[in-house]
């Protein structure tokens, strides 16, 4: 094995405990995933836009830009910064499985802060749980699953299987393009003012 | 011509606690329109399982009379199994279970809304749902039928966004962050 080869290895293993780090952190995910929607950032636009208060937002972006998952973009005052892309594939021992970490679960675990759904489901079912869900979640609104299929495949009640779903939808449409089907309100409307 | 207006698990857990703009936006546009909506005796079973901290308010919505329950679905009638077999074949199970085990609450919506056609107690159903599988599949089973034109697969999340946009809430209504 090449020198080289060792030191992408090195940097395998080093992306993955920085995602590790950020997945653990609901805070950094929730900064991370706000740099990565909004682009360029400087460090006040980040508290204004996350409530946080100056000392805890510079310590943050300080450990993003320590684990590489955030740069800054110019050294003149105020400095901004960019995420760093993640894209990182888990293949499973035997090769069968593979899971893709993407910005959109960073996104999903930093909104635990906010969504008490996606709080209590990281809480009963881990991180891992969450990112199952969230496999679900992007299926159902392909129309290929439903939240019965995902409750009597994971054997949760069907309600808690909603909860969770409804919960990760606005992560879905933020990150992927799906259009969305079925009438609204003008459609029920205007048929009921016809008859 | 005579609606019925048959919801889903998900409507009752969109719109949230009786103090949720959601939940008084959707409660207003069923006054406004003289709507009640009938849900499946399935959905209603899956609405109240103890698995919440905060338990959807459909029993408040029953009392308040903007929900009943449907009357059970007579699968004996042809019509109504037909539409159902029709849904439960669109949405394959994932697992090996037999069907017919599964206490299924999208083929009950489309049970529902093919006895109230069938008996002509309505001339039209709308379905709501979160479900974009079972919505699809309802349309597409009852278009094969030949009542393409008496059944709307309403999504309940553009129903409840069309309906906040309305009022001028000023927080997105399902932005996540801070909502």
């Amino acid at each position: 094995m090449s020198q080289t080869t060792n030191r992408d290895d090195g940097a395998i293993v080093g992306d993955l405990l920085s995602i590790a780090a950020l997945l653990e952190k609901p805070q950094l995910a929730q900064l991370y995933a706000f740099l990565t929607r909004e682009g360029e950032s400087t460090v006040g636009e980040l508290m204004d836009a996350l409530d946080l208060p100056q000392g805890t937002a510079y310590t943050y972006v300080n450990r993003l830009v320590d684990a590489g998952l955030a740069e800054p973009t110019r050294e003149e005052q105020p400095r901004t910064y960019v995420a760093r892309e993640i894209d990182l594939t888990v293949t499973a021992a035997e090769g069968t499985r593979d899971y893709t970490i993407t910005p959109m679960l960073v996104d999903a675990v930093g909104r635990r802060t906010t969504d008490d759904d996606i709080d209590t489901y990281i809480d009963r079912h881990g991180i891992a749980g969450l990112a199952t869900a969230l496999t679900y979640a992007t299926a159902r609104e392909r129309g290929e699953v439903t939240h019965r299929t995902m409750a009597d495949d994971l054997d949760i009640s069907p309600l808690a299987a909603e909860l969770i779903l409804q919960a990760l939808r606005p992560v879905v449409h933020e990150h992927l393009e799906i259009e969305v089907s079925g009438a609204s309100a003008s459609a029920v409307e205007d048929a009921t003012n016809d008859a | 011509m005579s609606a019925i207006h048959v919801a889903h698990t998900g409507l009752f857990v969109a719109i949230g606690q009786p103090a949720n703009p959601r939940y008084r936006a959707v409660r207003s546009f069923a006054a406004r329109n003289g709507i009640t909506f009938l849900l499946p005796e399935h959905v209603y079973d899956e609405l109240t399982v103890d698995d919440s901290a905060d338990p959807p308010p459909i029993d408040t919505a029953i009392e308040e009379g903007w929900a009943e329950i449907a009357e059970p679905i007579d699968d004996t009638d042809s019509f109504v199994s037909s539409a159902m077999d029709g849904v439960r074949r669109f949405i394959p199970n994932a697992d090996d279970r037999p069907e017919d085990e599964i206490e299924r609450t999208d083929t009950a919506l489309a049970g529902v809304a093919a006895q109230s056609l069938d008996t002509g107690s309505a001339s039209h159903a709308d379905v709501y749902t979160t479900d974009v599988a079972a919505g699809r599949a309802v349309e597409a089973v009852f278009d094969r039928e030949g009542y393409a034109d008496a059944i709307t697969y309403v999504n309940v999340f553009r129903l409840i966004e069309e309906l906040l946009d309305r009022t001028g809430d000023p927080y997105a209504p399902f932005a996540g962050i801070g909502y």
